[in-house]
């Protein structure tokens, strides 16, 4: 299995390590972790409710554009805080089941989202075409399973 | 006044509704989870509308705009929130009253509260002379920049009250 591997090398890293020995970073890291899913959640959902026709105040390519920098902010940060999390208790990640389904959804949501943002960033008339509706709305749901897989872990 | 209040906290822990939900296998996680989640609807949503008034994001529209935009969001988080808050609440009611972490996420929500209340009160009265302007009156920032940092300060201590309990 490589991808236990992979766990197994980032519990013995050095961040792995700090992690482990550190009696307040998980606290601060998830906090960090917290505060990241409430920006991205919400740029996201502006992004796909204007996508999929509700709230039509500004046009649908202007607010995926000006929402950009912040989405890609917080996702590099709820990935990097996401990562820290892991490598204090990788192995227990490994094995929870609520963890595999969490990072299988997150892998469908940026499979899904992408396509449909750069549709949405690239389109010249402000017309959203059904598959962009639908598009917009699976990608929300992909996410909120992220979000409930996530929480779940917790829970397991 | 305090002493009446814990003792609201412990009556309302004793509850027969309150008992349940503490003692549900599921239904407990299921509320905390949809009040996690939801926050992304209320601090989420308010941070566009926060940093437009900072002339950080979406410069060339009009505060108006962004704010009939994000709003039925945020208000859509902040009726989830409160009910799914009052649930979890009532259910740890008795270990909540003294939990530091809470008692601090209290104040912050009440200058929350009241922060949006000045800001329609004072600089909004005249956003006519400034909706379209990149640049907002320094109150106007003053109340983005209130706003966001009490957002941030809100879900840090909300994620500390369950460290604390």
């Amino acid at each position: 299995m490589h991808l236990l591997a992979l766990f197994q090398w980032l519990a013995h890293s050095a961040v792995g390590q700090f992690m482990q020995r550190s009696q307040w970073a998980f606290a601060i890291v998830e906090t960090i972790h917290l505060i990241a899913l409430a920006a991205l959640g919400g740029t996201l959902l502006a992004v796909s409710l204007r996508a999929i026709g509700l709230l039509r105040g500004i046009s649908s390519r202007s607010i995926a554009r000006e929402l950009l920098p912040v989405i890609l902010s917080a996702l590099t940060a709820i990935v990097t805080t996401g990562i820290l999390m892991v490598s204090e208790e990788a192995l227990k990640c490994y094995y929870n089941d609520a963890f595999r389904a969490k990072m299988i959804a997150f892998a469908v949501a940026l499979l899904i989202s992408a396509p449909v943002y750069i549709a949405q960033l690239r389109k010249a008339n402000d017309q959203q075409p059904w598959w962009l509706r639908l598009g917009a709305a699976l990608s929300l749901l992909s996410w909120l399973s992220v979000g409930i897989a996530g929480r779940t872990i917790g829970f397991l | 006044m305090l002493e009446s209040i814990h003792h609201f906290c412990l009556w309302l822990n004793d509850t027969a509704p309150a008992t349940a939900l503490r003692e549900s296998l599921w239904m407990f996680p299921i509320v905390e989870t949809v009040h996690v989640l939801a926050i992304t609807l209320l601090a989420g949503s308010i941070a566009i509308l926060d940093l437009r008034l900072l002339g950080v994001l979406l410069r060339r529209e009009r505060v108006t705009t962004v704010a009939r935009q994000v709003l039925p969001v945020v208000w859509t988080g902040f009726g989830i929130l409160t009910s799914s808050g009052i649930l979890l609440f009532a259910a740890e009611a008795a270990k909540s009253y003294s939990n530091p972490a809470f008692r601090i996420k209290l104040v912050l929500l009440v200058f929350a509260g009241v922060n949006p209340l000045v800001y329609y009160r004072t600089v909004y009265r005249r956003i006519a002379e400034w909706d379209a302007s990149p640049q907002t009156p320094f109150t106007a920032r003053l109340a983005g920049g209130i706003s966001i940092t009490l957002w941030i300060a809100i879900i840090a201590a909300g994620r500390a009250t369950a460290y604390f309990n």
